[in-house]
């Protein structure tokens, strides 16, 4: 398989520079752009694995650049910011970006991250094209049977849990904001639901760590949301 | 004298309102007399029960004297009495007023007796006050004329009572002649029912037939001969002279008692809706609150509908109407809003039955303390004025409400400008402290790059690593710093910039320890998680910046190696979070110091990197802000031990 190819939409150039090395460093292949519309123009020119895009750039949001670009690709966006505020975060995965950084990060978060995406699309290579059954190192659920196992255990889970396991598995990798999750579960995002969410995943992840000796494959972004991750076969 | 009057702070000056033509001339006296005095003017009314039965040109009359008294400066009052001298005496005791000035009014002659004239009777009631009397001569003086109202089933009413009563006496009267009782036991009985009359009967006409015509009935059936008006003994004249002069005085004073009845209820209630309004007014703390309080009170007293347009800056804003419930009127803003803004601009009484736009169908007060406005409320006419009592109730509520806001305007300043210098002190403390002490890790990796830069091929590998280590270590304690920095001017900010959400504790301490990475290498993490999930309302943020301070703290002040517990547990209505470590511990004497702003301790090893001493003040801070604590103990068996407390949250489950 090819090397995957990173884009990296940064104005910052010492950042850029910094990202730049990064890569080169750990065999990624990588385009830059220094501002929105070349990002643009990158993005849909060559296709890439990952796009990492800076959200403060001069001449257009990067909000907006997600969601132009989510106009006609799905291609992973890590969003890579400066401020501080969760809203900003959270409005970027709202928009449809898949993980976000928050400056200054460490070069060995960068990388994490990096990893936790890639490895996403090996779980889908195909876009659109889900399988019945989901495997996730011990879990493994079947959409069409309705169930979760668990190192080859049934799961007794709640209905809204098991919908809560559904779609963070269907979007496995991806930060799924309390917002996204309450309307997909609720239909509504109000305070109290997100105050029920946390009970839910709470009592969810508990059975998901019963079995196992780690931590289990939710992890938590406080303020922000949750994300499944894909752990390593 | 007048040297003498000026050494005086202010001079109060007090002008009688009457419904007479010359009132006019008497206020234009008064106010050219305060001018002069350079003193403070009152006009005052004085609210007998005769006003009820004036005429509408005298109660015109009395209004746009009302109305030019105001305008010449005069604050209104009115007060509710029956004697008008003792009333103006005893406005003039309470208000600090020195002078008065009044109408010299011709006097009514009475039947029994001559009164005084006004004026002989206000120095005798306060002889210590100035006064200057203005001539009036040729005009009325209000009197009581007879009732225009005439109400038909009060007077029905009272007609039986006067029939059954009548009936009754003579019944009891022929009762006592039958067993032979004298005569003046029989006269007693009418006295009795005369007492009945005049006090059960609205008009006093009663009173007075009672007395004639008792004395006639006493004179035809039981007085010998009988069925004749002929007397034979010489003392029955008397008896009837005597029967008369009691039925008149009776009534008359009957009549007075109900009157004064009358006036003391509503006297009472209009104390009491000032006092409620006040009461009311001191737990408003916000100018909307006010503003509530003065709608719901004035609504509730006049039964008319309110409109009040706050003052927005210089300008009047949208007003808010509060319709009273039998008003079905709506409020036309554009026809009305010029009257309000002429009230706004020229802090005076404009709209209906005043003077200024007296076409609006509201009537303005400007809600003012001096020369600040800070709004205007109008009340409904819809055609019929407020009499001078209602008035008075409006203009007392509605300066109360005026003081209040006013109140209200100079805590929220005093508060304003205590929060601005406490910021800017902690502005120039943190200005400082950043200045001195961001400059050695700044130092420090710019010198080491610089080495590295254009020297690096001259050093080791091992003395290179250490700089790169030491490049690394710095920005990692700047990055913190910021973090921390960040924090604090959100939290000195205040309660507003907290975004707080119901978030389960353990969330927030892995999110901590996540941001920590690598720096836990060198310790032995132990967690202890609560049975329970454990919920609090929190910006999640600011907690982890809580849990990452300590744990860092932890981190800093123990020898590698050292072993750090992190325990959640209920306690009671909180969660308990603790830290602890088993290091050298923290002596007594700097525990009660370690949450000082800027305190940094007496920190014994001189090559250790120092802290601004705002990581646990802005723990402290930070906790506060969310209802809880933090205290540091002694870890048994030795070490430090951080505990928190946070409100506990209950969360309930939509399924």
């Amino acid at each position: 398989m090819n090397k995957p190819l990173i884009l990296i939409v940064e104005d910052d150039a010492p950042i850029r520079n910094l990202i730049s090395v990064t890569m080169d460093a750990h065999a990624y292949r990588h385009i830059t752009a220094a501002d929105a519309s070349a990002g643009i123009l990158q993005a849909a020119t060559h296709n890439p694995d990952v796009l990492l895009l800076d959200l403060g750039l001069p001449d257009l949001d990067g909000v907006e650049v997600i969601r132009k670009i989510r106009s006609w690709s799905s291609m992973p966006i890590i969003v890579i910011s400066a401020r501080s505020d969760d809203a900003d975060k959270i409005d970027a995965l709202d928009a449809g970006a898949d993980d976000y950084l928050t400056k200054p990060f460490s070069v060995e978060e960068l990388l994490a991250r990096l990893r936790v995406t890639l490895r996403r699309l090996n779980q889908f290579p195909q876009d659109g094209q889900e399988s019945s059954v989901f495997t996730n190192g011990e879990l493994k659920i079947d959409y069409l049977a309705g169930c979760a196992f668990l190192g080859g255990e049934e799961l007794h889970l709640t209905p809204i849990e098991y919908r809560l396991l559904c779609l963070l598995s269907r979007n496995c990798g991806r930060v799924l904001t309390h917002k996204y999750i309450t309307q997909q579960v609720w239909g509504t995002a109000w305070e109290n639901n997100v105050a029920s969410l946390r009970v839910f995943m709470a009592t969810l992840r508990k059975k998901l760590e019963a079995g196992q000796k780690s931590s289990s494959c939710i992890q938590t972004h406080v303020g922000i949301g949750y994300r499944m991750v894909k752990l390593d076969p | 004298m007048n040297t003498e009057n000026t050494a005086k702070p202010r001079k109060g000056i007090l002008v009688c309102l009457s419904s007479s033509t010359s009132n006019a001339r008497v206020i234009h006296a008064a106010a050219d007399l305060a001018a002069a005095f350079r003193g403070s003017l009152t006009a005052l009314f004085v609210e007998t029960p005769a006003y009820a039965l004036l005429s509408e040109d005298d109660k015109k009359r009395l209004r746009s004297n009302m109305n030019l008294a105001e305008k010449l400066g005069a604050r209104l009052e009115t007060v509710i009495g029956d004697d008008v001298p003792y009333q103006i005496a005893e406005y003039a005791r309470v208000s600090d007023v020195s002078c008065i000035v009044i109408g010299q009014t011709n006097t009514v002659s009475r039947l029994f007796r001559r009164r005084k004239p006004l004026t002989d009777r206000l120095v005798a009631y306060a002889p210590d006050l100035d006064y200057f009397i203005i001539p009036d001569h040729g005009t009325r003086v209000y009197v009581a004329r007879n009732p225009s109202r005439f109400d038909r089933r009060q007077a029905m009413l009272d007609s039986l009572l006067f029939l059954t009563s009548l009936a009754g006496c003579t019944l009891i009267g022929f009762l006592f002649s039958h067993l032979g009782f004298t005569d003046a036991n029989i006269i007693m009985v009418y006295l009795l029912g005369l007492l009945i009359v005049s006090i059960g009967a609205a008009n006093r006409v009663f009173g007075m037939v009672w007395a004639v015509l008792s004395v006639l009935l006493f004179d035809l059936l039981f007085t010998t001969p009988r069925f004749s008006f002929y007397s034979y003994e010489t003392g029955y004249p008397v008896t009837f002279i005597v029967m008369l002069a009691a039925a008149s005085i009776i009534s008359t004073l009957a009549i007075r008692l109900k009157q004064n009845a009358g006036q003391s209820a509503k006297s009472a209630r209009r104390m009491s809706v000032v006092l409620e309004t006040d009461r009311q007014l001191s737990k408003a703390k916000t100018t909307e609150e006010i503003f509530f309080v003065l709608a719901s009170q004035l609504t509730k007293l006049l039964k008319r509908s309110l409109v009040i347009y706050p003052a927005q800056g210089d300008e009047l804003g949208d007003p808010v109407f509060y319709p009273a419930a039998e008003d079905t009127v709506p409020y036309r803003t554009n026809d009305e809003k010029p009257a309000a803004e002429w009230a706004f601009r020229h802090r005076r009484r404009a709209g209906a039955a005043t003077d200024v736009f007296p076409t609006a169908d509201y009537l303005y007060y400007s809600l003012r303390v001096q020369e600040r406005v800070y709004g205007v409320v109008g009340t409904a006419v819809h055609g019929s004025p407020p009499d001078a009592s209602e008035l008075s109730v409006l203009a007392s509520v509605v300066g109360e409400c005026s003081l209040a806001l006013e109140n209200a305007r100079n805590a929220r300043e005093k508060e304003e400008s205590m929060l601005l210098a406490e910021n800017e002190r902690l502005r120039a403390n943190l200005l400082r402290a950043v200045s001195h002490d961001l400059r050695t890790p700044l130092t420090s990796i710019l010198g080491n790059a610089d080495n590295l830069l254009y020297r690096g091929e001259a050093l080791d590998p091992r003395t290179r690593k250490q700089l790169y280590e030491d490049i690394y270590a710095d920005a990692q304690w700047l990055t913190g710093m910021v973090e921390n920095l960040l924090s604090a001017s959100r939290v000195s900010e205040g309660k507003l910039s907290l975004k707080m959400s119901t978030e389960l504790m353990d969330d927030m301490i892995t999110e901590g320890i996540q941001h920590l990475g690598r720096r836990l290498d060198s310790h032995i993490l132990e967690r202890r998680k609560a049975e329970t999930l454990l919920f609090v309302k929190a910006d999640a943020r600011l907690m982890v910046q809580v849990i990452i301070n300590l744990v860092d703290n932890a981190i800093k002040y123990t020898p590698s190696g050292s072993r750090i517990c992190i325990e959640t547990a209920e306690e009671g209505e909180n969660v308990a979070v603790r830290i602890g470590d088993d290091g050298p511990g923290i002596p007594e004497e700097e525990k009660t110091h370690i949450f000082d702003l800027f305190y940094t301790g007496g920190n014994p090893a001189g090559d250790n990197r120092r802290g601004l001493g705002i990581g646990l003040a802005l723990c402290e801070s930070i906790l506060k802000g969310h209802g809880g604590s933090i205290r540091v103990k002694d870890n048994v068996p030795k070490g430090t031990l951080f505990e928190f407390t946070l409100p506990k949250e209950e969360v309930n489950l939509n399924e």
